[in-house]
Formats: structure tokens, sequence, C-alpha cells
């Protein structure tokens, strides 16, 4: 689904990737790890189409797509997700609104016909309460005044409602209290499926406790150090990053 | 957060409309003095005291100087090279039809209290196409004096009810307020007057847009709106693109639909790009072009070239005009058509219809789709069963061919066989399928409704070859054949006026020029005696067979001979394009025309106008603008300033005045609406939306002056800037000692989109008494890229999530809109920032 192809990243003049591999397929979910700097975000935005990144060499192919060559909105309505480790507050735009238009740029997209409001609200209500998230959320504007943790929920309810063919998910544990990791982890998981992939971006091995991944990579330095299974996120528990990046520079 | 390149491709946006309101008149000469300022007193025949009150702003006035601390900047204005003068001709006629709007138009304008387009001498009517001025529908005013509210021009007020202008004129805005309000109240022509009378609520939304395109109050306006004890009247000024129809070759589009960047066919029948769209305003003569296919009539100012090939340069013999049998073959091929000005065209002469070259195959449209499309437009239906999408074929019994052939296409196209009903009483057979997908494509690809059939863009564009199979099947269902010897007629009627002129490309792409003509709607007596209602109709008609075209194909156009030549006057708006590529030519109606030859103004254009607002006891004004005046071109050349004195006076106790504005013209706006809350308890509200893209520049904001106990303001203001625009809110909050327990809540937002411009803030205080509260909250904010990627991440392409964005941010003044108002104003938003357009 994936293939990532010695990806090299700079921003401002400095370099961030050095080279990165990573190949997922459909019905897999990896995890990356990694200490802070190590690229993780970089590498989530660059996939997505961020342009103040500069990709100086590599390739990345999705499903069979150059996906580099495709504008963000392009990639976006191709099925690919990203969830935001910050998602931005847009005020007066109401979220539903926001949600309702990128379901139907993606269904236009695809030559389907657009929902029509009474049929996205009923979509839009299900996921919500599979979310445990209240209905005031249908009339606040996009994250406006939302808790860090009502944002990352409000992420996974845009993925569920979009139901990307691969989503990567920046940190989106982060913030959470054991409560919303249950919901968000039952989120991601309701998505798995033979057709589409996932990947989590994250520094701890809670997480991987809810959604158990296919494999795990260590990222360091801008390349993947190692990967592994779910093992390999334990080691690190206990271990922390150091070692890996010792042995890189040895 | 940075600007980056995506909001900055955004950015790169023209004007839609820009426009001259010069028009042919009875005019002064240039220059300003006190015979000046006599001769338009005596002109509007005014009474001695309104004389003596100009000629004291006059007087005032020379002793003034320009204000300069106001956050623009301009080339000083030659006071003496303006004329102050101009009053528009008579129009000759002032016909009324309203039997061809579009009801969904008609339904608004009734809304907005606008006057109604009659079109029935426009039925042609293309590029330059026309705002009717004349006709100001009298069934409102009959409602408002019923109600016993004056609405009317300032003229007439004058002649009418002095005394109530003698009482109310510049006891808002003195006439030393200030520059621009002296010189207003000195020289100006013309404008609007609403008197509500005690305790009455004006029954409509009393709107300017007819004040201004009727009268041509021109550039020295003056509006005085009084609300009597009790009385309440909301007021709409602004100026709403009309419902002008402008051909695209391949289709028929309003002119408020027509933007720069959008594709046109030129006389070459290849695609051309929209570059620049000029509107003027026009009092003379429109000359109407009848051909030999008389629904493909249009009008054209005279000077406007036309392609044709002259009669007389092809002719044989001196048969009549009309005829194709004397043109001389020889000379015929030989010819080349030129661009000949309307107003010297004859009849007879050989328009020039080009054939559309486009082509864009796409495969994936299936043969067999093209030909159930054919059938759809002629006999189907999208509908519902029991809530189940549906598309449905409804033929006559005796047509078991068609039944047939709809069934199997439908079988190979969907995989399920559809249901067949007899309707035996009536003689008829329903095809029926069930497919949410075959209902999406028919809607798009062939439209919806009988008078909303009509094919896709992507159809128009398919090759000839293909494009026939539909049109075979459409023959089949809606055609008729008449032999009359050795000649076949065809024919096919259709009440889509869009698809009658969309199957006359067609057709020409595949050789064949059909002549359109109208039918009018008509009521039908059966012998039965019910009586059935005929909708107006479009029919199309050629035939085969020896001698039957009546249009000769010459290279890559159809010669299409002049019938018949009008000329008609004309007062209004005419508009003109401007395409990006050689040769810049279009196609009215079909027909090829030169782009017309007169100039968009480059200078600029002085508005200084003044309203005043007086709100008795108990009263209440709501005043609302959308002003989208031209603002200049990319690189700030032209466009208007706009010096606007706008004042309300809550006179009275309890009174209320709101002015809400969205500016998104002119090239520089200096305009403070304010509030005077004389009254115990009055309150003022000013609610604005500001937008500078470019090189426009604008400082606008309010003064709040509390004077009576317990009176409240209110104050949000969105100031947008884009490209290399200034934007500076300037507002004043002055409670005065007696303003016992005044109140105000102050709110000033700015959002910047891009790095090279600026917005301002100035908010001036001056509080005299210790028991009022004054709030006041300012935040300035960039879209950034941010938020941006994240709509793009979604999957929202950059101009819908800048679009999204900036409404958001405007959301809270777009609330205090009507309705209709409030959904101009978002478009009018759309089309300020957009850029990039393919």
């Amino acid at each position: 689904m994936l293939k990532i192809t010695n990806l090299h990243v700079s921003v401002a003049g400095k370099q961030i990737l050095n080279g990165v591999n990573l190949s997922v397929n459909a019905g897999e979910v990896h995890a990356i790890m990694g200490p802070n700097g190590s690229g993780k975000s970089t590498l989530a935005q660059v996939l997505a189409g961020r342009e103040d990144y500069q990709v100086t060499s590599g390739a990345v192919i999705f499903e069979g797509r150059d996906l580099l060559a495709m504008p963000a909105e392009e990639r976006a309505r191709a099925g690919f997700f990203l969830g935001f480790q910050y998602p931005v507050e847009i005020p007066g735009v109401n979220n539903v609104y926001l949600l309702k238009a990128a379901l139907n740029a993606k269904r236009k997209s695809a030559g389907l016909p657009e929902v029509d409001a009474y049929e996205f609200l009923s979509l839009i209500k299900e996921k919500m309460k599979f979310m445990h998230m209240s209905e005031s959320f249908l009339t606040r504007g996009v994250n406006e005044g939302f808790s860090g943790g009502e944002k990352k929920r409000n992420e996974v309810l845009q993925m569920l409602v979009l139901e990307p063919k691969l989503a990567i998910l920046d940190e989106t544990d982060s913030g959470l209290d054991i409560d919303a990791l249950k919901i968000v982890s039952e989120g991601v998981n309701s998505l798995r499926g033979p057709q589409r992939a996932t990947i989590l971006v994250t520094h701890y091995q809670r997480l991987l406790d809810y959604i158990a991944p296919d494999q795990v990579h260590v990222l360091g330095g801008g390349r993947i150090l190692k990967s592994g299974d779910k093992s390999l996120a334990l080691e690190l528990e206990k271990r922390g990053y150091d070692w890996l990046v010792e042995s890189a520079v040895a | 957060m940075s600007a980056g390149p995506q909001v900055e491709a955004l950015l790169g946006q023209k004007y839609r409309h820009g426009f001259v309101t010069d028009i042919e008149s009875d005019s002064l000469p240039p220059g300003l003095d006190e015979s000046v300022v006599a001769a338009i007193s005596r002109k509007k025949g005014e009474p001695q005291f309104l004389l003596d009150w100009r000629l004291r702003a006059y007087r005032h006035w020379l002793t003034m100087k320009e204000p300069a601390w106001a956050r623009v900047h301009y080339k000083p204005i030659d006071y003496q090279d303006i004329s102050y003068y101009s009053a528009p001709k008579a129009p000759a006629n002032a016909p009324k039809s309203l039997d061809e709007v579009d009801p969904k138009l008609l339904a608004t304008y009734a809304k907005l209290g606008i006057p109604l387009h009659e079109r029935a001498r426009l039925a042609g009517v293309a590029v330059d196409a026309v705002f009717d001025s004349v006709s100001v529908a009298t069934t409102f005013k009959d409602k408002l004096s019923k109600a016993g509210v004056i609405f009317c021009s300032f003229s007439d007020a004058v002649r009418n009810h002095p005394e109530l202008i003698q009482k109310y004129l510049g006891s808002v805005v003195p006439t030393a307020d200030n520059f621009f309000a002296a010189l207003n109240s000195a020289v100006f022509s013309d404008g609007s007057f609403v008197y509500v009378p005690p305790g009455v609520r004006c029954p409509m939304e009393l709107s300017t847009y007819f004040r201004i395109n009727a009268a041509k109050t021109g550039q020295f306006e003056r509006t005085l709106i009084i609300a009597a004890e009790g009385a309440s009247v909301s007021y709409l000024e602004g100026c709403l693109p009309g419902d002008e129809e402008i051909t695209y070759g391949d289709e028929l589009r309003s002119v408020r639909d027509v933007a720069i960047g959008d594709t046109v066919l030129n006389s070459l029948g290849e695609e051309a790009r929209v570059a620049k769209i000029m509107r003027r305003g026009y009092a003379g003569e429109l000359v109407v072009i009848t051909p030999r296919s008389p629904a493909n009539r249009f009008s054209v100012t005279p000077e406007h070239p036309v392609l044709v090939i002259p009669r007389r340069t092809v002719q044989r013999g001196t048969r009549g005009p009309g005829r194709l049998a004397d043109l001389d073959t020889r000379k015929l091929s030989a010819a080349t058509p030129q661009f000949i000005p309307a107003g010297e065209l004859q009849v007879g002469d050989l328009l020039c219809y080009p054939i559309n070259t486009v082509e864009r195959d796409v495969p994936s449209i299936s043969d067999d789709f093209l030909r159930l499309l054919g059938y759809y437009i002629a006999k189907g239906c999208v509908t519902q069963f029991n809530h189940c999408p549906a598309v449905e074929w409804s033929f006559g019994s005796h047509e078991p061919g068609l039944v047939n052939d709809v069934v199997a296409l439908v079988e190979r196209l969907t995989g399920k066989r559809p249901s067949v009903s007899h309707d035996r009483p009536k003689n008829g057979v329903c095809v029926v399928t069930y497919s949410k997908e075959l209902c999406y494509l028919m809607e798009t690809h062939g439209g919806k409704y009988a008078h909303g059939k009509r094919f896709s863009k992507t159809f128009m564009d398919l090759p000839p070859a293909r494009q026939k199979l539909a049109l075979q099947t459409y023959y089949l269902g809606d055609g008729s054949v008449a032999n009359r010897g050795n000649l076949r007629g065809i024919r096919a009627v259709t009440v889509s006026r869009q698809l009658a002129f969309q199957l006359q490309e067609v057709w020409s792409r595949n050789d064949v020029f059909v002549f359109i003509h109208r039918r009018a709607a008509f009521a039908e007596t059966m012998r039965d005696g019910r009586s059935i209602r005929h909708r107006e109709a479009w029919v199309l008609y050629h035939s085969e067979g020896a001698r039957s075209r009546r249009a000769i194909r010459h290279n890559n156009v159809f010669l299409v001979p002049v019938l018949k030549i009008d000329r008609i006057p004309h007062q209004g708006y005419v508009y003109n394009f401007e395409t990006l590529s050689e040769p810049h030519s279009y196609l009215v109606k079909g027909f090829a025309v030169h782009n017309c030859t007169a100039p968009m103004r480059d200078e600029n254009q002085l508005h200084a106008a003044v309203v005043e607002l007086v709100a008795l006891d108990d009263a209440r004004i709501k005043y609302s603008t959308v002003q989208n005046w031209y603002p200049g071109d990319e690189n700030g050349i032209g466009g208007i300033y706009n010096f606007v004195t706008k004042r309300g006076e809550c006179r009275g106790r309890n009174s209320k005045i709101s002015w809400t504005q969205v500016e998104t013209g002119s090239a520089i706006t200096w305009k403070y609406p304010s509030c005077v809350l004389k009254g115990d308890n009055s309150v003022g509200e000013f609610y604005s939306v500001a937008v500078a893209n470019n090189f426009q520049q604008a400082d606008t904001g309010t003064k709040m002056i509390h004077i009576g106990r317990n009176t409240r303001s209110t104050i949000v203001s969105k100031g947008i800037s884009a490209g290399h625009a200034e934007n500076t809110y300037r507002g004043l909050v002055k409670i005065l000692p007696g303003a016992e327990g005044a109140r105000n809540f102050t709110q000033c937002d700015s959002l910047l989109l891009g790095p090279r411009c600026a917005a301002h803030t100035f908010p001036y205080m001056e509080v005299r008494n210790p028991t009022a509260t004054v709030e006041h909250e300012a935040s300035t904010s960039k879209i950034g890229e941010d938020q941006l990627f994240y709509c793009l991440q979604r999957g929202l392409s950059a101009e819908d999530a800048v679009n999204m964005i900036v409404s958001g941010f405007c959301k809270v003044v777009f609330k205090e809109l009507p309705m209709e108002f409030a959904v101009e104003a978002q478009n009018l938003l759309s089309v300020s920032l957009e850029g990039a357009v393919g």
C-alpha cells in the first residue's frame, strides 16, 4: 500500500530525514517510535503533503501512485489521512460543516454523489456515539475551545467518517487520560481491516497495549534504526533509546 | 505561522466587474463655482431654501481642507476637473412583460423589493447585456403608500414633501460637518428619501438597488431616512449583480456566473480564457440582430464588431435578402469573414456560427450510456419510489421498439432488468430502474426536470460521432418527421432553452445547422373542454433531402443570414469581455463577435455620498450595505474613491439604529457610519466586514457618541486584508458627562492573508462619565498555512478552504444581514478573494 524508498527531507536547509525506508501493506498496523527530534512528525507531515518541507531525494509510492507528485488535497481524496499532533482551531467554521465538506470532496473525486445534510447527520451521530462525544460538538467551531483530549478525539472522529485507506496518527495518544485512550484506541481498531493500514507515531508503549501493532520501527537521526515486532516496544520501554542511537553511531 | 506559497497563490485575484459610470447625458462642463451650484439647483427645479442651503455649504467648503488624517494615500483630486451634473436621458420606452423571467429570480427580487426585469425585448440579449432601468414595479409602491411610507427619490421628495426636507436635511450631518459632506451638500444630484410615519412597521425591506440603477444618482448622492415615533424600517443599500445572460457557445450563462479565467469559445471554435470583464453604464441604442434562426437573436452596441461575410461581396444577382440561392458559390468560397460594427450590418449579411472544435473523449462513458442518455433527455426523469431513487422513462404504448431498446440498455449498463409497467387507460408504458448511480449519472449528464434538461460539459466536449448517439435516441423520443415531397423536415420541441442551444451546437458539429424559434406559452382547449397550458418552448428544425440546407458550411463556420435588424433604445449597463489569446473574440448566442473596443476608464472616480438617519422615540432603523464598487485592477490602477459620511441620530428615547456593512469594493474607502445616541436608553450598533485586496485601501470604522442616559452601543468590526492592501479600523467611543450608565462593547478583529498586507486598529475612547462601562477586545490573526493545510489534508481545495476560513471569521456580522444579502455577501467575499482560477 505504501512504500517509502530512501527518503531524504530538509526544512529550511536543515536535513531532517536521511534515507527512510518503510513499506506498509494493506491490513497492517505499524508503530513508529523514537526520541524527540528524530523526525517522526516530519515524516508524517511530508507524507501528508506539507509544503514547507523539501524532499531532496527518495520516492514514496501510495497505492501504485507517486504520492510526492500529488497535491495535499489529492492525497487526502485518494484515502490518505493524517491525525494531527496539534489540530488547529478554525474559529467560526462549524466542525460538522468542515467534515461534511471533506467527505463530499472525497466522494466527488471518486465519482460518487454527495451526501445530503440529513444522511450526513445520521452518519456523524452514529460515529460520535461510538467516540463518546456529546452532541454539542455538532455546533461548535473546528477545534474551537476544545481541550487537548477533545481535539484528539475529534481527529479520530474525522478519521472514522472519512474512512481512509491509510491513516497516520501523529501522537494521537499524548494528552489523553486512560478512558479517553481506550475510546480512541477502540476507534482506531474499528477501522482495522484487510483493505486498510494504520501508522501510529507515538512515544509510549502504553498505546500499543490497546492497539496491537504488526511492526514497530525506531526512528533516530532521520532514519529507521531498528524494526521488530511488538516486543521491541517493550524493550524500548525498559532500556530507552540511547542504546539504539549509540549503536547506530558506532 | 508563516504565510507560505499557497496563501500567496490565492491572492492573484482580479475583479469581476469593472464599470464606468459615464453616461451619454445632459451634463454640465467640468468645474465648480457658485454658478454651477445654482445651475444644479435650477435644473432640478428646487425651492429657494434648498439653493440657499447648497450655497451656504459651498461657501463653507471653500474654507475647508481635504482631511489628511486617514491612512489612505492617493493623488490629489482636482475638484475643478469633475462634472457635477449629469442627468441621464429619459428612456424612450418602458415595456413590461414578466413572463420570461426565471420565477426563482422573481421570488428573490420580490423579497428584496427590487423591480422586476422585463426581458421580452431582450430575449436574445447576450453579451452587451442589460439591466432594465425603467421598470420600477408599481406593485410595491402601492403597498408602501397604503402603509403611509414615503419612499422616493430625493428630487421627488423635494417636490412633494418640502416641509420634511426642510426640517430634517442636514440635521444629522450639518453642511459644515466635514470636507466631503460639505461638497456633497453643495452639489448632490439625487438620492433616496424614506419617511416612516408614527407607529408604522415598514412592510418590506427597502432597497437602493433600483434607485441607483433607475435614477443614476451618480457620484454625489444623498440619502435621508426618518423613522417617526414607534416606526421601524430596514434599508438595504447595495449593488446586486443583475440577471443578464451571457452565452458561452456551448451553454448560456448568466453574467454573474462569468468569471475571469472561465473558458469561452472564440470565433475559430476554439477555447479562450476570459481575462477581463468590463461593465459600463450605457445610454443609447442597441442593435438587435435576428438571424434566420430567430431564437439566436442577440443585441450589441452599434460599435461592437460582429463577424460576417457581407452579402454584397458574394452576391450573384439582386434577389431578396435572406435567400441563399442568389449567392455566388465561387465568390463565397473565396470570401473571408470580417469584423464589421453591428451598426453597419445589413439584412442578408451572413453571420458566422463557428463550429466548436474542442474534443475531449472520455472512454469510460460508453456508447450504451450515451444512447440511454438521449432517451433520458427526451423521455426520462429522476424520481423516487418508496424513498428509493429511480430513473423512469415514459413512452406511449405505440412505441414498443423504444421500450425494448431502453430495457436492453439499462440491463447492459446496470446488470439489472428494469421494471416495465403499462398504464392502459392512458396508453402509456413506464420503464423504471432503481439505481442510485444511474440517477446520479443521468442527472449529471442530462439535467433534471423537463425545463432543466441539459447536457453536461463533459458531454459537450465528446467527439461529434459519439454525441450523435445521444442525438439519435433523443430524436427517436422527442423528434418528429414530416415528409414534403423529397424534403424530410425534422423537428424537435423542448421546454429547456439551454438544451435547445446545446442541441444546435451538437448538430453543427455533425455538419447540420438547425434553426430554433421560440414558441410562446399558450393555452389550448381540448375537445372534452379541458384546458391545457403549454409552457414556452423551443422548436428545433432542420431538413434533409434535395435543396434543403439554408445555412452554408464555410470552412469551420456555418453562414446564417441576418433576417432582421432592429434598434432599441437602452439605458443601463453593457458588458464586454476580453479574452486572453488571439483572436480576441467570443460567441454571442453562437455567433462570433469581437471584443468591444469601448475602453474601461483608468482614472479614479470620486464618490462622496451623505446618509442621514433620524430615529424618534421608540423607532428602529436598520441600515445594511453591501458595497462592491470597482476597486481598480491588480496594479492599483483605476477604481472608485469612496468618501462617505453616514450618520444616524437616535433622537428619541428607546430608539435604535443599527449599521451593518460588507465592504469589498472601491480603491479607497473612507467611511465611518456613526450613531449619535441622544435619547435616553437608545441603542447604536455597528457590524462591519471590510475586505481589502491588491492595492485597495480601507479606512473605516464608526463613532458612537453617548449623550443620553443608559445608552448602549455595540461595535463588531472584522477587517480582512490581502495582497498589498491596507485595512484600518478607526473607531471613537465618546461618553459625555450626562450619559449616566452608558455602556459600550467593542470587538475588532483583523485577518491577514499573505505577507504584504497590513491591518491597523485605532480605537479612540473618551469617557467623561464615571458610571460608564467600556469594553474593548481586539485581535489580529493570519490565515496560516496551518489552518489551510488542515483543510487540504481533509480533501478540501485551497479555494474552498480559504472561503471557509474567511466566512467563519465573518460569521457574526453576516448573521446581522438580511438573508438574501447574507448570501450575496458571502458570494462577494469569495469573489473578492478568489484567485488562481485554473
